[in-house]
């Protein structure tokens, strides 16, 4: 597969710890990838090494076949590379509307005003717009944090978690959001605990163990291994 | 009297554009330096020695303020470029030990600085063909001081660097993630603001006429600290006000009969119960900082 993304023998350990343990994966331009494993698998540091918030300990990191590996952070986001956290930041003192047109700092498209609004209007918080987000609550914060992720307009989407924690109507938002990104043709890596959220916005899930893939496929596939509930629910086997 | 007044709202209008400089460093992008009376020394020694040297003419004072600005720049970048990447807590450190050996540098090469002894007669500011040697023409320095200083922060602000300098002091990870070049951000800013502060300094000691080592001490750099906290992190305005409210508090506090000294004493007794109170009960200052946009300003 030619991938927009290519993840090359990645490797990186924190101390005794393998986080990545010679990691090859390859991201198609416009599919939605989720990366799926327990916790500790090191589905969030991928996404930190991809985003350049970490250095890979060997291996390489392929953006249209050049290596990134190494490169700034906000050099790495200006090649069309945007990411949500898991735990948000969003900037607290700012406005949801400050926010999303931070998001475009690194853009490399036009119209910036109009996509704003329609992003506001999108995330639902047009009545919150001049509120600063340190006023906010979490699903609130959370809309904002994917907001400012869409306004990057960004090649590659990497979303860590972004149906925890919600209720029934901001999941519905979110979830209708990723399919606005996917309509948009943005290639996904969405990292999710939630398997039926996985189900709905991903065609693509792989699933992680120790560093390792131990399962690459569509998630029906994965979610029906017979070692899935060992692995993912550390049930026994 | 009305020229001890005028003298009075000069300063503190030197030291209300002093508090804008160092807001641009500590509020603009969150860097805690613990060395802008260095900065501001640098401004004012730069003068006070060239001037008593050349006399006070424009070029004296158009190179003085250059030298100081072009230093204070170098020395900052320098410096920033050192502490940058390291936790808030080693910034703190780095720039204590730059003032603290700057005082003891200004205290010792006794050959530039006269030492303790200080340098006396530093004569008024000449520019543009004016010599700003009477109350009302040095106020008018400060005033034009603070003109330019507050329109150069302001103007920060309100151009499109001003949502990435918020965003990069709410959130480094998240601005770095989005684009935004935190670091060099920082170190511009903290150069910039050092930068002004020895304007602010050459102005100083031009309108003073005597400077030593003793005004340019951690304790001032503390003192210019509270006027930025008091009057409001990241508000250019808000810092004026602090820095104004801060600098005019000794004489305030003359006129209800204490002496110089007692002055002085309840002065720091102030400070510490105002900074006290500003951090629970006001925590963004007097004017907090203001929005720079809202859904009016942005078009469809």
């Amino acid at each position: 597969m030619t991938g927009l993304l290519e993840l090359v023998n990645i490797s990186k350990r924190f101390g005794p710890i393998t986080a990545c343990d010679g990691l090859n994966l390859a991201f198609a331009p416009g599919s939605a990838t989720a990366i799926i494993g327990p916790n500790g698998a090191g589905k969030t540091t991928s996404m930190n090494l991809i985003a350049g918030a970490l250095l890979p300990d060997a291996g390489q990191i392929l953006w249209r076949g050049q290596d990134i590996a190494g490169l700034p952070q906000h050099r790495i986001a200006r090649l069309g590379i945007a990411r949500m956290f898991q735990d948000l930041k969003v900037f607290p003192s700012m406005t949801v509307l400050e926010n999303l047109v931070a998001g475009r700092v690194g853009r490399r498209a036009a119209g910036a005003d109009a996509f704003v609004h329609a992003v506001l209007d999108r995330i639902g918080l047009r009545a919150h717009a001049d509120r600063r987000c340190r006023d906010l609550s979490y699903a609130e914060r959370k809309l904002t944090a994917l907001g400012r992720v869409i306004c990057a307009e960004a090649d590659l989407v990497m979303l860590d978690e972004p149906a925890s924690g919600l209720d029934g109507s901001s999941l519905a938002t979110v979830l209708g959001l990723i399919a606005w990104l996917r309509a948009q043709s943005r290639t996904l890596i969405v990292v999710e605990h939630n398997l039926s959220v996985v189900a709905q916005v991903t065609t693509r899930a792989v699933l992680i163990e120790d560093g390792k893939v131990v399962a690459d496929g569509t998630p029906q596939e994965v979610f029906g291994r017979t070692d899935f509930g060992r692995i993912y629910f550390s049930l026994a086997a | 009297m009305a020229g001890y007044g005028l003298t009075l709202v000069t300063f503190a209008l030197i030291f209300g554009a002093l508090a804008v400089s160092y807001n641009i460093s500590l509020g603009f992008v969150s860097l805690l330096s613990i060395s802008h009376a260095a900065f501001f020394a640098i401004g004012a020694y730069a003068y006070a020695v060239l001037s008593t040297q050349d006399g006070a003419t424009d070029a004296a004072f158009l190179q003085a303020a250059g030298l100081g600005i072009l230093l204070a720049a170098l020395i900052a970048t320098g410096l920033g470029l050192l502490l940058i990447a390291l936790p808030e807590q080693y910034v703190i450190i780095g720039t204590l030990a730059l003032q603290v050996t700057f005082t003891t540098v200004l205290t010792n090469w006794t050959g530039l600085t006269n030492g303790i002894q200080g340098i006396a007669g530093v004569p008024a500011p000449s520019l543009f063909g004016l010599t700003f040697d009477t109350p009302w023409s040095q106020l008018g320095l400060a005033a034009a001081l603070v003109v330019l200083t507050l329109g150069i922060a302001e103007g920060v602000l309100r151009s499109p660097l001003g949502i990435t300098l918020r965003a990069a002091r709410d959130d480094a990870a998240a601005a770095a993630a989005a684009g935004i070049a935190v670091q060099p951000l920082r170190i511009a800013m903290f150069a910039l603001g050092a930068s002004l502060a020895a304007l602010a300094g050459s102005v100083y000691a031009g309108v003073i006429g005597f400077i030593d080592p003793g005004s340019f001490t951690v304790d001032a750099s503390i003192q210019f600290l509270s006027m930025v906290v008091i009057g409001g992190l990241g508000s250019p305005v808000g810092a004026l006000l602090g820095g104004v409210i801060i600098a005019l508090l000794p004489s305030i506090l003359q006129e209800f009969s204490l002496a110089m000294n007692a002055a002085a004493t309840v002065q720091q007794l102030l400070f510490g119960v105002a900074m006290t109170l500003m951090v629970v009960l006001r925590p963004h200052g007097l004017l907090p900082e203001r929005r720079l946009l809202t859904t009016g300003e942005v078009g469809r």
